[in-house]
């Protein structure tokens, strides 16, 4: 798949992931890589920019195995932007298929 | 390469960043990998997935606004130049030291200034005072001179007095009562809806909106606003008990 569609489209799958419950780092790689074949390191600072202007917050958790792991929850804020996001994108996609079935009936 | 070279690798094209953000996401990276080997794939391959080091670094600073090519040079001159680190921290010092030395002589003018102006207000106030006070003995020490006449003066002034009192009275009251209902009232009202507003943007900041900017703001205007009414309350009415106590 090409690359910038990826990179468009990985915020949006990340913020729908983590809509249901929280989840921790390696847990929502997994969860995107199901979705879109990503480079698994590109995700984190994506949850650090998403956490940096407040559409996350964090907090650690114990495991029953290693260390406490940091789970990421969707603030109101965040809810709002996943929101906006998911409408661009639904907009956004039924303009190009419209296009494409336009040019494909011609 | 194995995960301390990788984990140690990346934190050295990371080092614009502060310690602790530099640990937060070296632990995350830490955590993908143990969990990776956990899962049954091997150090090396866990590693690989990660892709380039060096593209890694920029997606990193890249999250945090930070320009990458600003954390390169940055590294080459911790690294790389010692002796220029200490010169710039040298200037930036002589600089320091020198805007300190004017604001310190700015403040000293500016304090003697206000201090002068306030001894001139003093003098000013004394002399008033004292002369008000001369001419009240000086009657008082024509009174017993001729007590007949000055008595007959004395309740005639009475009655202008009482006169113009009332009337000062009926003004100061007019006063009042307009500072009241076109300053006071509206005032009041504001700041109550300030306080209401800085409420809301309290909540909505614990939410997680990025209000605080806003939130702060308000907290000024309502710290003003109170302020502003409270002067103007001691002002109508603080004068007011003051003139009634003397009457």
């Amino acid at each position: 798949m090409n690359v910038q569609f990826k990179k468009g489209v990985l915020e949006l799958i990340v913020l729908l992931s983590v809509t249901g419950r929280d989840m921790y780092g390696y847990e929502l790689v997994d969860e995107v890589s199901k979705v879109i074949d990503v480079n698994e390191g590109t995700i984190y600072p994506l949850l650090k920019r998403l956490t940096n202007e407040r559409y996350f917050e964090t907090y650690l958790r114990e495991s029953t195995e290693g260390p406490p792991r940091k789970y990421y929850h969707l603030t109101a804020a965040g809810v709002l932007y996943k929101d906006r996001l998911k409408k661009d994108w639904e907009e956004f996609s039924a303009k190009v298929n419209g296009f494409i079935k336009e040019c494909d009936g011609e | 390469m194995n995960r301390e070279e990788f984990l140690h690798s990346l934190e050295d094209r990371l080092q614009v960043l502060n310690k602790q953000e530099r640990e937060d996401i070296l632990s995350e990276y830490r955590q993908h990998i143990e969990l990776r080997i956990g899962s049954g794939l091997s150090e090396e391959a866990a590693i690989q997935d990660f892709g380039n080091l060096d593209d890694l670094a920029v997606e990193i600073l890249d999250a945090y606004n930070v320009d990458p090519e600003y954390g390169r040079k940055r590294h080459i001159r911790l690294f790389g130049g010692e002796g220029k680190k200490n010169h710039f921290s040298s200037t930036v010092k002589e600089e320091a030291d020198r805007g300190k030395r004017i604001f310190q002589t700015i403040g000293k003018k500016v304090s003697g200034a206000v201090k002068r102006c306030l001894t001139c207000l003093k003098q000013w106030a004394q002399t008033c005072c004292l002369g008000f006070g001369r001419k009240k003995k000086i009657s008082e020490e024509t009174l017993p001179a001729d007590l007949e006449q000055t008595e007959g003066k004395n309740r005639k002034r009475k009655q202008g007095y009482q006169w113009m009192r009332s009337i000062k009275r009926g003004i100061l009251w007019c006063i009042k009562a307009a500072g009241t209902v076109f300053l006071l009232l509206p005032m009041a009202v504001m700041d109550l809806a300030g306080v209401v507003c800085l409420g809301i943007l309290v909540v909505l900041t614990v939410l997680g909106y990025p209000v605080v900017g806003f939130m702060v703001g308000m907290f000024g205007g309502v710290v003003g606003c109170t302020a502003l009414f409270l002067l103007v309350q001691d002002i109508l009415f603080g004068h007011g008990e003051k003139g009634g106590n003397n009457i």
